[in-house]
C-alpha cells in the first residue's frame, strides 16, 4: 500500500466509526476527501462515496442485526418511502433549483441539531409506535431526495426521524438508520458501479478502512452514553449544514 | 423458525468476509489484470448486501414483504431509467 492508500484507509476508518456510532454513512466526509485528496472528478467521488456508505451500512448492520438492535419493520417502511424519494429526485434532478434546496436542507439540519442536543430535565422520548407515520414517511421521502441529489446515504435525516418523530431511543435509532442508508446509497451505487463511475484504486483502501472502523465502533456503540452520541450527532449536523450553505452560495 | 435478524447477521458476515478477501487479493495483486476484476467483484458483493438482507428480514410478515417488494421495484425502475 502507498501513502495515499494508507490515508484513504485512515479516512475510511474514521468515517466508518462515526457512521456506525451516529447512524450516518460518512458520505459527507468521503466526497470532499476524495475530491481534494486523490483528486477525483466530482461524479467519480460521489460514486465511490456511495459504495463507501453501503460498506458502512453493511458492517454496522452485521453487528446490530446479531444484537437485535434494528427496528426492522420501521426500517423497511422508511426504506420504501426513501426509495420513492430517490426515484423522484433521480428523474427531477435536471430541473431542481439546487441552490434553494441546499439552503432549505441547511435550515432543516440546524433545527434538527438544536432539537437533538441533550437537555437537563428533558421529557423522555415518547414510546416507539408508528403513530406519527405521515410525518415520518414525508421525512423519509425527503431523505431519499436529498441522498440522491447529494450522493450521501441520508442518515442525517433518518436518525432524527426515528429518534425525534417515531420516538425510538438514540442507540436504536442510529442502528436502524445505519441499515436504512445501505438501501438508499445502494440504489445509487448500483448505477455508478454499472457505469464504471467508481474509482477502484480509491474505493478499495477506503472500503477496507470503513469495514475496520465501522465494525469496531458498532461493538462499542452500546457502551457510549446516548447524551454524548447526541452531542456528536449535533456537531456533525452543524458541519453538514455549514457545507450546504457554502455550496448554496457557490451555486454548484 | 429461525430469527430473520440473526440469519441476516450471518449472511452479512459471510458477504463481508468474501468482499474483504476479494478486495485484499486485488490490492496485493497490484497492476495484474485480475486485480481490477477482484476489486470490482468485492465492491459488487458489498453493494448487493443490503438488498439481500432486505429480502431476508422482510420474509417473516406479509406487511413487510410488500414494503420490500415496493422498494425493490422502485430500485429496478430507477436502474432501468438511469441506463
Amino acid at each position: 500500500m502507498d501513502l495515499l492508500s494508507l490515508a484513504l484507509f485512515g479516512i475510511g476508518a474514521a468515517a466508518g466509526a462515526i457512521g456506525a456510532l451516529l447512524g450516518v454513512g460518512g458520505g459527507i466526509v468521503m466526497v470532499p476527501a476524495l475530491v481534494l485528496l486523490v483528486p477525483l472528478p466530482f461524479t467519480q467521488a460521489v460514486g465511490t462515496s456511495l459504495v463507501c456508505v453501503v460498506a458502512t451500512s453493511l458492517a454496522g448492520s452485521a453487528v446490530q442485526f446479531g444484537r437485535a438492535g434494528i427496528e426492522t419493520e420501521a426500517a423497511l417502511e422508511l426504506q420504501l418511502y426513501a426509495a420513492a424519494g430517490a426515484l423522484i429526485a433521480g428523474l427531477a434532478a435536471p430541473w431542481v433549483p439546487t441552490r434553494i434546496l441546499f439552503f432549505a436542507f441547511a435550515a432543516l439540519l440546524l433545527f434538527t441539531a438544536w432539537r437533538s442536543w441533550p437537555r437537563r430535565g428533558a421529557a423522555p422520548a415518547p414510546p416507539p409506535v408508528m403513530r406519527r407515520a405521515t410525518l415520518a414517511g414525508t421525512g423519509a421521502v425527503g431523505a431519499g431526495v436529498v441522498a440522491t441529489l447529494l450522493g450521501v446515504g441520508g442518515g442525517v435525516i433518518f436518525t432524527p426521524i426515528l429518534h425525534l418523530v417515531l420516538g425510538y431511543g438514540f442507540h436504536r435509532a442510529a442502528a436502524t438508520s445505519v441499515y436504512i442508508i445501505g438501501i438508499t446509497a445502494g440504489m445509487g451505487a448500483v448505477i455508478y458501479l454499472a457505469r464504471g463511475d467508481v474509482a477502484l484504486a480509491a474505493a478499495a483502501p477506503a472500503v477496507l478502512g470503513i469495514l475496520a472502523g465501522s465494525g469496531a465502533a458498532s461493538r462499542l456503540a452500546h457502551r457510549v452514553e446516548a447524551a454524548w452520541l447526541k452531542r456528536g450527532f449535533a456537531v456533525v449536523l452543524l458541519y453538514v449544514s455549514a457545507r450546504m450553505v457554502v455550496r448554496g452560495i457557490a451555486g454548484d | 423458525m429461525t430469527d430473520p435478524s440473526r440469519t441476516a447477521a450471518r449472511v452479512l458476515r459471510v458477504l463481508l468476509v468474501a468482499a474483504v478477501a476479494a478486495i485484499l487479493a486485488g490490492v496485493f495483486l497490484g497492476a495484474a489484470p485480475l486485480a481490477g476484476r477482484l476489486q470490482r467483484a468485492g465492491l459488487w458483493t458489498i453493494v448487493a448486501g443490503p438488498f439481500l438482507v432486505l429480502v431476508i428480514v422482510s420474509a417473516a410478515k406479509p406487511r413487510t414483504r410488500w414494503f420490500a417488494a415496493g422498494t425493490l421495484a422502485l430500485a429496478l425502475i430507477g436502474l432501468l431509467l438511469a441506463r
